[in-house]
């Protein structure tokens, strides 16, 4: 895929975000540990509640009222992003890291036109006479193959259509030139044509500046086509991660295998989507072993009890494979 | 746009057609001017002199007739009770002082009750919240008369720090235009608070979090601009409603305005001069809401017609 060189823009290790609820603390992100590299794809799967979009808030420091982080360290190009203060958080908002997110339809102002919100963003940045924002708008919607750019910068999102307002998202989110780009499910809402157009665009995009995107998603198909590493979570922990290569053809964990057989595949002809039965643990009541263990077909005893520890293959490829599982590494035999 | 306005326009007419008609059969429902007029010791000639005069002796749909034909024309008769004087005329010299109490009751409702609306959904939960919740109950619930009272008795009487009643300068103004607000601003400040919930929970606002914009601007620059379009439809219904609520409160605190001046007439069974003040009410409350409707499409593109 990308020219990838090793260095790390951005570090989380053991972060631990609680939501505070009436109904008791749901540790919503519990221990989550990765690296991302420089112009890396990274990808983050599992079904909804699992904790993905709550680690990306995280991240950014944005969480929703109850919500805070408890623990654990988030490090973007050597910087400490947990301790800093709002004011300096709203610096790095935007500017060092950038998201897109999930509904294009509803992440627009309606009341503002589009060269108006992207304006806002771009003022933010660097403060800058409103000719020169303008401009710059015009181009930031041309560089996001936005048809007829000068025009368009005067629209109301409702004037637009799905795909068009969701590349304005995108050049929202580039507008101030990030280190690492954070895209939450952005094709959920859009259709599978409008969608694959987008993946070329995020490429292009990803090609041009060397960004570092984690990509959330449940889409499995969307994985193996854009990233270079995967993270699969469940019940708020990393149960495995490794390169693509390694956990389509690979997979270690129970659940990712699970997940794996429930993608519909061209050449395996099924009467029925494989689905996996029951439903995760209510967060606020975890089990006290592995979370999967309720739902795993090969759950033994000790799973029910212990917690399993993470355990390290080395992959053909020398990207680290891990996953969280008692039976890890002999699963393949039985 | 212009269409727009005209078809507004025709439907104001609609409206008032309406309203004459009601104006006229309701005002007759309170029983014959004459006996309100005449002293008690006058005869039936006398009455009859009048009802003949006044044209009273015609049946009713002929008398309403010749009341729409007139004020076709622009003529709303002449008052019964201040004879010689124009109905509309009395009204409209007295307009001005009604309008002052109703424009600062508006003015001071909206400046209480967005901002406190606004506050109580960003600090939902905490104490300002609470006291925000009791200030709508007890808005909403307080008959005004009696508010009115209670103030007058508190602060004019008891404290001496504004005059009871009357006009004169800006004090004069102070305690009606608080007695006036006190719906408004209960209502304006719950549908404020929902709306703005509402408005701080979107996506667009995480957007702008997730830009770097700073919260102060969220809050007041793109939350509230998507919000108000809810408290600002009910503003458009409460305009007329305050209006026709001087009626009371300009009585308890004799407020010179419309409003006294319509019980007066209902006393002295001067149709006229309540016909009159029922059309000049509906013409404000008509261009109130027009208002309203093309503020809405200043506020919000989706709204603005083609």
């Amino acid at each position: 895929m990308s020219s990838k060189d090793q260095d790390t823009v951005l570090a989380v290790k053991e972060l631990r975000t609680h939501l505070f609820t009436k109904m008791g603390v749901i540790k919503a992100v519990d221990g989550v540990t990765f690296d991302l590299k420089r112009g890396e794809t990274l990808g983050i799967v599992g079904e909804s509640g699992s904790g993905k979009s709550m680690t990306a808030m995280s991240l950014f420091r944005l969480l929703p009222s109850g919500g805070r982080t408890v623990s654990g360290s988030v490090n973007l190009e050597g910087e400490e992003l947990l301790t800093k203060s709002e004011s300096e958080m709203r610096r790095i908002r935007g500017r060092r890291m950038s998201m897109i997110l999930q509904d294009p339809q509803s992440s627009l102002d309606p009341v503002f036109t589009v060269g108006a919100q992207l304006m806002e963003a771009l003022r933010i940045q660097e403060p800058a006479p409103r000719k020169e924002l303008r401009k710059r708008a015009v181009d930031i919607l041309r560089s996001v193959n936005v048809a007829d750019p000068e025009r368009r910068v005067d629209s109301y999102p409702h004037q637009m259509s799905g795909g068009m307002k969701q590349r304005v998202v995108g050049g929202i989110a580039i507008s101030g030139q990030p280190t690492v780009l954070v895209a939450d499910e952005p094709t959920t809402a859009l259709d599978v044509t409008i969608q694959s157009q987008y993946m070329n665009l995020l490429n292009e995009i990803k090609e041009a500046t060397n960004l570092s995107i984690i990509f959330i998603t449940h889409d499995m198909g969307i994985v193996a086509s854009m990233c270079d590493r995967v993270m699969v979570m469940y019940s708020g922990r990393i149960v495995e991660s490794g390169s693509v290569r390694e956990i389509f053809n690979n997979p270690q964990h129970p659940y990712t295998k699970a997940l794996m057989a429930s993608v519909p595949t061209i050449d395996r002809k099924t009467e029925r989507l494989f689905s996996i039965e029951g439903t995760p643990p209510p967060l606020w009541d975890l089990p006290e072993g592995c979370r999967f263990a309720p739902r795993c077909p090969v759950a033994m005893d000790r799973c029910m009890e212990e917690y399993p520890p993470t355990v390290s293959f080395v992959a053909p490829d020398e990207v680290s494979h891990e996953a969280a599982c008692w039976l890890a590494g002999d699963i393949d035999h039985e | 746009m212009w269409w727009y306005l005209a078809k507004r326009l025709l439907q104001s007419l609609a409206t008032l057609f309406v309203v004459s008609f009601l104006a006229f059969f309701m005002s007759r429902i309170s029983g014959s001017p004459v006996d309100a007029l005449l002293p008690v010791d006058a005869g039936q000639e006398e009455a009859d002199i009048l009802i003949a005069e006044w044209g009273l002796d015609r049946p009713l749909p002929v008398q309403y007739l010749t009341f729409l034909g007139n004020a076709l024309q622009g003529d709303l008769g002449e008052a019964l009770k201040w004879r010689g004087q124009s109905a509309l005329g009395l009204v409209l010299e007295r307009l001005p002082a009604t309008m002052t109490l109703a424009g600062a009751a508006i003015l001071l409702g909206l400046v209480i009750a967005v901002p406190l609306g606004v506050i109580s959904a960003v600090k939902k939960g905490t104490w300002i919240d609470r006291v925000a919740k009791v200030i709508a109950l007890l808005g909403q619930s307080l008959p005004e008369f009696w508010l009115g009272i209670v103030l007058i008795w508190i602060i004019a009487v008891n404290l001496g720090w504004l005059p009871t009643s009357g006009t004169g300068g800006l004090s004069h103004l102070v305690l009606p235009a608080i007695t006036l607000s006190t719906t408004l601003v209960a209502a304006i400040t719950r549908l404020t608070r929902s709306a703005m919930l509402d408005a701080l929970d979107s996506e667009f606002i995480k957007l702008c979090r997730v830009k770097g914009v700073r919260e102060r601007r969220i809050i007041w620059v793109h939350a509230l601009r998507n919000a108000v379009s809810v408290p600002l439809t009910y503003f458009g219904v409460l305009a007329g409603a305050i209006l026709t609520r001087t009626v009371v409160i300009e009585t308890v605190f004799a407020w010179p305005g419309t409003g006294s001046l319509v019980i007066e007439a209902v006393l002295g069974r001067d149709f006229a001069v309540v016909q009159a003040a029922m059309i000049v009410f509906v013409l404000v409350f008509i261009a109130a809401n027009l208002f309203v409707d093309i503020l809405y499409a200043v506020i919000d593109p989706r709204i603005r017609v083609e």
